[in-house]
């Protein structure tokens, strides 16, 4: 659909009464005006609900292009996000339920939590770990990583999580950029079934750093531990629960956490303790709708960001009860997550449009089997939500607004929580993420920085900071300068193309750059490419995103072999093979085709902007440039 | 005898008027009788003569203090109308010729007395010229104690010693004794400084301060009838302003005893040592959060108005209908909360699944095949309430009875709670327990269902069960759902009933008095009992002791050791923590099992605040070792209540030192339902003395003709009032439920010899089946086994007596070491020391005939020694139903 047709929808679709006069946040309007005149107050405010070892000076501080908040304050998202339950009345509830795809459950209480956490700190601390230092986290989405990213910050130690399904190089690259001397690793993960070797991607990608220490988390095979190896459970329990959270500036960072960009390298976003935890919990209750005692269940994984905020985070900071669920969605049947909504009584799910398209796919009659009244709000986010798959999850599981509210959501890695999005006392407009949610200032804006009119399409920009906004990318300041001078005005570029409606509401449709967002995730053409010339028989290659109709887009890559090397299926396997080796199964192409050369600029570039067109049979517009 | 007697007399009338000073509203002699702890008839006498002696009045039904009788001393006139307190001496004297003294306190905190009196009136050593300590020991000491500004007060008393066996020696009840000479204006002392003296004495007062007493002291023996006269001279001398009408002058009849004496059970040579008293306090942050502050103003509250006591605790549950009475009573029979509806399951699942409990762990069940069970409020409210629907299909009702041979855990906990769902009594029979036994109990309650495990899992390995629940059931109507562990498939099935159940059956609302259970209790006393607990007042009590004995906090995490099918399991493994919104821990296999630190472990992991476990337990952890102990995290760990048998000091010392915690002695039996006898955390712990009645129990101990002892003498431990938690009757056996009042006249008689201390602390002595008459002498077992085990090679002992030609019994000693390495000549010499550590500690008639070496010491499930069972071995007898004992 174009960005006119899809700007020009107008059918809404309200949830239903009661839902809304159940909402947390009643008066958004009211509330968005007053995070944009007042957004020292606002978020202030909502920072009173924690602990803080001092208390902030100032809230915020913005001087262009960097944004201090909570000035003076100390704090600790640990002691907030366990302690502070953990000592109260809430200390036997659960606050981390873990399922595996085996159907096994594992409980964690905030009790429970602090133990094993405070007794995984102090064997970090006996490792060695500082705080202010970097910790790098490959583990499956378990209790224990969950476990190991808190006892991180209860240190003031910098965590970051790499999804461990990213391959030897785009682990080692985070290893080096970080500097980490410490990995926190597992040996398998599970998925539809099988044991997803990773301890032969973490070994090649360690190979000759000088680590200090790394720890496995292992539970396949045990192997026989060289020196500076731990084993995580070995270092938990042989460690008492004695190391208390180390409190820390509310702008120390919190963690550290990789998303591509079109520039070829990662990009370390770095997320800091205080505003961090203001906002996500403040997006977790007004815009999520969490009650107290909500059964929360993020379908994503502690290595995005959306896991970050909304499994681990947020959940646990708000006294929650979160779920985690290691393996594929649709194993081992397609109603699977319906059951467990079911058999947990989960009132809020925060999924992906491509998981949404994928029940579609499905069919109604796996949520229909299922009791789903404990639903009240399906989040999704990830990826332009398409009006159909939209459409579908309002039927078959929201029951139409009745029982339950589909709110569509845009943020990024570099945004920690909801940015835009349709709150459940707004009407739903399909296609349309939706609306700026408080203390968000968001425009369309040509590249020249001047707002289009309502109904066009532009560049997505936001004009002001927020607390859980990122404040630096890591080691890379100029990088993140870039963000806020690429487009004249002091406005923060989000990279994106969207459109905005009288209403207010945006539409985003997608990147602006050469950045595919592939299942919600967001992968570097660059990348890919440097990964498919890495192998020995390629030269050269190129690659374009490809509309796909369950991930949103594919990956479509073309190479051209270096001279000597033959055509043949088996090359073709073995160079996919080496991708997914390098970057990990979600960055490897769904199609590589060989070409004899690549379609240039005349200055030498690549024109992808042709491969795209030719591929979906478009006009591929100005070709001036083209060598022939 | 005579003495004491009537000393008592003097007491418990002085009791009266402290009682009746402090409710100046006026007590009707039944409260009066309830309060004193004495049947009516005795009230009623005591009561009569203070009227006719002018300290009392009644109007209608109520009595109260005489107007004219007790001047408060608040407003007790300035002595400066006496010209001189010699003349006040000269006639006081005259007024009652005998030995009588003045005290004045000098400025250096000391008593100055003068006496006046005759040759051959006796003359107490030490009660001349100044006497600076122990003012606490006679009644002049007394009189002018009570009325001193609090900081000298303290300064006063400092350390206490027994000066007779009547002195005050605990701080508390001193303050209470002193709290009473206040209000009367008066003070007594039953034997003055030395045996067979008493005293009495009233304070002088110049400018409202207190300035010395004046007081009398005469023989005990003559001093109940002459206590009256006495009184009112010494309180006329001592207050000029007193000129009321004396009542009949020559009132020297006091009041009668109205009852024959009463008999104690003859003492043992010597107190026993380790029965000495020694106090322990909780530490100040224990006792400054404990949820019970005031043990004792709760307790008179709970006497005084029992109704009012126990309805607004009842208040704290969902009740679909009102009570309209909270308790009738028609003794030995009794209900509670009459007229109210509720249902305990709905109070312990609906209400906090509904709540911020909703996802709280509400249960963790440590299976013994190694599964962990962890269940939120809401998850065991839906687990329950499908099996609740899923036993309806089965056709089970309300009133219906349902067997459950399930070990401890979360299908035991669920086949209860699903049966107290639906109004259905459940039969919890130990699993294991043999086939005959089962079956008796099928047949006893007529139970419909039996929900029964096809094995269970004991020291690793799995047990089989199937083949006695088939041979228990044979022949009968009884259907089987089993709970399937083991290969076999047998239908149908527990899990698979349950999970294929999609409707959730709702808690039917049930009258107060709907039977919850009916458990039968170990055999140590015989073939067992049914005994029958209901809905309402059963979930009021247990939770209250939950709440202020084991004093347990929101958010917290209770560990009973004991075994489901045990009353303990019901009550604080799974009925009170559930209903107070608490987590509680199930744990299947042995507790030492592969070894101590198992149980460590869960203690630290589970972050444990509270642990209910038994002596025998304790007394295994200390054989093991402190070493255990200081490589466990008992971070969490707040307190260990210890139930089911005598704790001995060592024990108690060896818990409290090496788990880090205070411990909770308490005592009750199935019959009772929860805690009855417990030393609150705000009150002074007695290790080896279980403590004091608690808060809903009159506790009595009585001759076996129910006359009450007197502290230090040991009787027959009595309840004479039910309380809620109170058992309702025995199933299929009204007659014996009545027996179990009529035993001992007006009162439920435990079956346990006990003895009373001073301050109140009762000691329990054992069963008095447990008793060994050692020729004139009857002794506990349990004192013969609290000596042994304070002998640092003994890790655990039961005695039994044994015929004997000469003493009727002999004692026999049976004996588990520390160390199980004992040759047979280190067994000997061993044998030989502890006989003499028991002649030392209990003189010469406690010495065992024999000591025997065992390995380990049979015990019923519930963890007791089984006596019976030892002795029926050494007398070659049949030894009963020994279905409760443990294999």
């Amino acid at each position: 659909m174009e960005i006119k047709q899809l700007l020009r929808q107008k059918e809404t679709f309200p949830a239903g009464e009661a839902l809304r006069q159940q909402a947390n946040l009643q008066d958004f309007a009211e509330e968005y005006r007053r995070s944009l005149q007042d957004p020292e107050g606002f978020w202030g405010g909502w920072a009173r609900r924690f602990h803080w070892y001092a208390p902030w000076g100032k809230v915020l501080e913005w001087n262009f292009p960097e944004h201090r908040w909570f000035i003076g304050g100390q704090t600790n998202v640990c002691y907030n996000a366990v302690d502070r339950h953990a000592q109260g009345p809430k200390r036997n509830q659960v606050a981390l339920l873990f399922i595996g795809e085996d159907g096994s459950e594992q409980k964690l209480t905030y009790g429970e939590l602090q133990d094993r956490v405070s007794r995984f700190a102090t064997g970090l601390r006996r490792l060695g770990v500082q705080t202010g230092e970097r910790v790098i986290i490959y583990m499956p989405l378990t209790l224990e990583g969950c476990i190991a990213m808190l006892a991180c910050t209860r240190l003031g130690a910098i965590h970051s999580v790499v999804y461990a399904g990213l391959g030897v190089s785009a682990l080692r690259e985070r290893i080096l950029d970080t500097r980490a001397k410490v990995v926190i690793a597992g040996d398998v993960s599970y998925r539809r079934g099988k044991a997803v070797d990773l301890r032969s991607i973490v070994e090649q990608a360690v190979e000759d750093l000088p680590l200090e220490a790394l720890i496995w988390f292992q539970r396949g095979t045990r192997a026989e531990l060289g020196e500076r190896e731990w084993d995580f459970q070995e270092l938990l329990w042989s460690h008492s629960p004695v190391t208390e959270p180390v409190p820390v500036d509310a702008e120390h960072p919190l963690f550290i956490l990789y998303t591509s960009g079109s520039t070829g390298k990662p990009k370390g976003v770095v997320h800091v303790h205080g505003g961090y935890m203001i906002g996500t919990t403040y997006h977790l209750r007004t815009f999520f709708d969490a009650k107290d005692t909500d059964v929360f269940w993020s379908t994503s994984d502690i290595g995005w960001i959306v896991g970050h905020s909304y499994i681990v985070y947020a959940p646990l900071l708000e006294g929650l009860t979160s779920v985690l669920r290691e393996g594929a969605p649709d194993y081992p049947n397609p109603g699977i997550l319906w059951q467990l909504v079911e058999r947990h009584r989960v009132n809020v799910m925060f999924t992906a449009p491509t998981a949404v398209r994928m029940f579609m796919k499905f069919g109604p009659e796996w949520p229909s089997k299922a009791d789903l009244s404990s639903l009240r709000l399906l989040a999704v986010a990830g990826e332009p939500l398409n009006p159909e798959a939209w459409q579908w999850a309002w039927e078959h599981l929201a029951d139409s607004g009745r029982r339950a509210f589909v709110a569509d959501n845009w943020w990024q890695t570099e945004l920690g929580g909801p940015t835009l999005g349709t709150p459940l006392t707004h009407p739903a407009k399909p296609g349309a993420a939706g609306v700026a949610l408080p203390g968000v200032a968001a425009a369309i804006v040509n590249p020249e920085g001047q707002e289009v009119p309502p109904g066009q399409g532009g560049l997505l920009v936001l004009k002001r900071p927020f607390p859980h906004m990122m404040r630096t990318v890591w080691g890379n300041p100029e990088r993140y300068a870039q963000y806020w001078r690429e487009i004249p005005g002091e406005v923060y570029a989000a990279g994106d193309v969207a459109g905005c409606d009288e209403d207010g509401y945006f539409t985003v449709l997608g990147r602006a750059d050469d950045v595919l967002n592939v299942a919600g995730h967001r992968i570097g053409t660059a990348d890919v490419e440097s990964a498919l010339v890495s192998h020995p028989a390629v030269a050269e290659a190129a690659v374009i995103g490809v509309p796909d109709p369950l991930k949103g887009e594919s990956i479509k890559a073309f190479v051209v072999l270096r001279a000597g090397q033959q055509k043949s299926e088996a090359l073709v396997d073995a160079i996919a093979a080496h991708v997914r080796r390098e970057l990990g199964p979600i960055a490897t192409p769904g199609e590589l085709v060989i070409l004899d050369k690549l379609p240039k600029t005349r200055s030498g570039k690549i024109l992808r902007r042709l491969l795209k067109a030719q591929e979906l049979g478009r006009d591929p517009g100005d070709l001036s440039t083209l060598e022939e | 005898m005579g003495r004491s007697k009537r000393l008592s007399t003097v007491e418990a009338a002085l009791r009266v008027l402290t009682y009746l000073a402090a409710h100046p509203e006026g007590l009707e002699a039944s409260e009066v009788a309830r309060m004193l702890g004495k049947s009516l008839s005795t009230a009623y006498a005591l009561l009569a003569s203070l009227v006719a002696e002018g300290f009392a009045e009644r109007e209608g039904a109520s009595y109260r203090v005489s107007k004219t009788a007790l001047a408060p001393a608040a407003s007790a006139p300035k002595t400066e109308h006496f010209e001189r307190l010699q003349d006040a001496l000269e006639e006081l004297y005259l007024r009652t010729r005998e030995r009588v003294y003045l005290a004045l306190l000098t400025p250096e905190g000391k008593l100055e007395l003068v006496t006046r009196g005759r040759q051959g009136l006796p003359k107490p050593e030490g009660l001349e010229g100044q006497v600076k300590e122990a003012f606490y020991a006679f009644a002049l000491g007394k009189a002018v104690l009570a009325f001193l500004p609090e900081d000298e007060l303290t300064r006063q008393v400092g350390e206490l010693h027994p000066r007779t066996p009547y002195t005050l020696t605990d701080p508390l009840a001193l303050r209470e004794e002193l709290e009473r000479v206040r209000q009367m204006g008066f003070a007594v002392e039953l034997e003055e400084y030395a045996l067979g003296l008493s005293g009495l004495a009233a304070p002088l007062f110049s400018e409202g301060q207190v300035i010395g007493s004046l007081g009398v002291v005469v023989p005990s023996r003559r001093f109940p009838y002459a206590f009256t006269r006495l009184l009112r001279a010494v309180q006329e001398t001592s207050f000029p302003g007193f000129d009321r009408v004396v009542g009949s002058a020559g009132a020297s009849q006091a009041v009668h005893p109205p009852s024959p004496p009463p008999t104690p059970l003859p003492s043992p040579a010597k107190t026993p040592k380790t029965l000495e008293p020694t106090e322990v306090w909780a530490n100040e942050s224990l006792r400054k959060a404990a949820n019970l502050q005031d043990y004792r103003s709760a307790y008179r509250r709970s006497l005084r108005d029992p109704e009012g006591f126990w309805a607004e605790w009842a208040e704290r549950f969902h009740w679909f209908e009102p009570w309209r009475k909270v308790q009738e009573l028609n003794l030995p029979f009794h209900r509670w909360f009459v007229g109210g509806k509720t249902n305990l399951a709905y109070n312990a699942l609906d209400r906090h699944a509904a709540s911020t409990r909703r996802n709280q762990l509400a249960l963790v069940a440590l299976s013994g095949d190694g599964q962990i069970h962890k269940l939120t409020y809401r998850e065991l409210l839906d687990r329950a309430a499908r099996l609740a629907s899923a036993l309806k299909k089965l056709g089970i009702e309300a009133k219906d009875r349902v067997a459950v041979y399930v070990p401890t855990g979360l299908e035991a906990a669920l086949a209860m709670l699903a049966c107290a769902r639906i109004g259905a009594v459940h039969v919890l029979v130990p699993a294991g327990l043999g086939a005959a036994a089962l079956r008796e109990r099928l047949e006893d309650t007529g139970a419909k269902l039996l929900i029964a495990a096809d094995r269970a899992y004991q020291a690793g390995q799995a047990v089989s069960l199937s083949g006695m629940v088939e041979e228990a059931v044979q022949g009968l109507e009884t259907e089987v759902l089993w709970h399937r562990r083991g290969s076999t498939p047998r239908h149908p099935e527990f899990w698979s009933v349950l999970e294929a159940e999609s409707t959730l059956a709702p808690a039917e609302p049930l009258d107060s008095e709907h039977l919850l259970f009916i458990l039968y209790t170990s055999g140590s006393t015989g073939k067992p009992k049914g005994v029958v607990h209901v809905h309402g007042g059963y979930m009021v009590g247990t939770t209250y002791h939950l709440r202020q004995l084991f004093d347990l906090k929101d958010g917290e995490t209770l560990w009973s050791t004991a075994d489901l099918s045990w009353i303990v399991g019901h009550a604080y493994g799974l009925y009170a923590p559930l209903i107070e919104g608490l987590t509680t821990v199930l744990c299947e296999e042995k507790l030492g099992y592969p070894d101590p630190s198992a149980f460590y472990g869960t203690l630290g992991e589970l972050g444990v605040n509270v642990l209910v476990t038994n002596p025998s337990w304790l007394r295994n952890l200390r054989r093991y070792g402190p070493e255990w102990a200081a490589q466990a995290d008992l971070s969490s760990l707040r307190l260990v209540a210890s139930v089911g048998e005598y704790l001995a000091p060592e024990v108690w010392q060896w818990t409290h030192t090496y788990l880090k915690t205070f411990v909770i002695d308490n005592w009750w039996q199935t019959e009772t339902g929860a805690p009855t006898l417990a030393t609150p955390l705000c009150e002074p712990t007695r290790p080896g003395e279980v403590g004091l009645p608690l808060p809903g129990v009159e506790a009595k101990v009585v001759d076996a003709e129910g006359h009450e002892l007197l502290a230090g003498q040991k009787g027959h431990l009595v309840l004479p009032q039910p309380f809620p938690h109170f058992m309702r009757g025995l199933w299929n056996n009204p007659e014996g439920y009545r027996a179990l009042w009529e035993r001992i006249p007006g009162c439920y008689a435990t079956g346990d010899l006990a003895v009373r201390d001073q301050a109140g602390y009762i000691t329990l002595l054992g069963r008095s089946d447990d008793v060994i008459k050692a020729g004139e002498q009857r002794i506990g077992t349990a004192e013969i086994e609290g000596v042994l085990v304070s002998h640092p090679a003994v890790a655990e002992a039961a005695a039994v007596g044994v015929p004997d030609a000469e003493q009727g019994e002999a004692i026999k000693v049976y004996v588990v070491l520390r160390s199980k390495e004992a040759s047979p000549e280190v067994q000997e010499v061993l044998a030989q020391k502890l006989s003499a550590h028991l002649r030392r500690q209990l003189g010469p008639l406690a010495v065992p005939a024999e000591v025997v070496f065992l390995d380990r010491l049979p015990r019923t499930k519930s963890g007791k020694i089984l006596r019976r069972l030892l002795r029926a071995r050494e007398l070659g007898a049949d030894a009963g139903d020994l279905s409760t004992l443990e294999q």
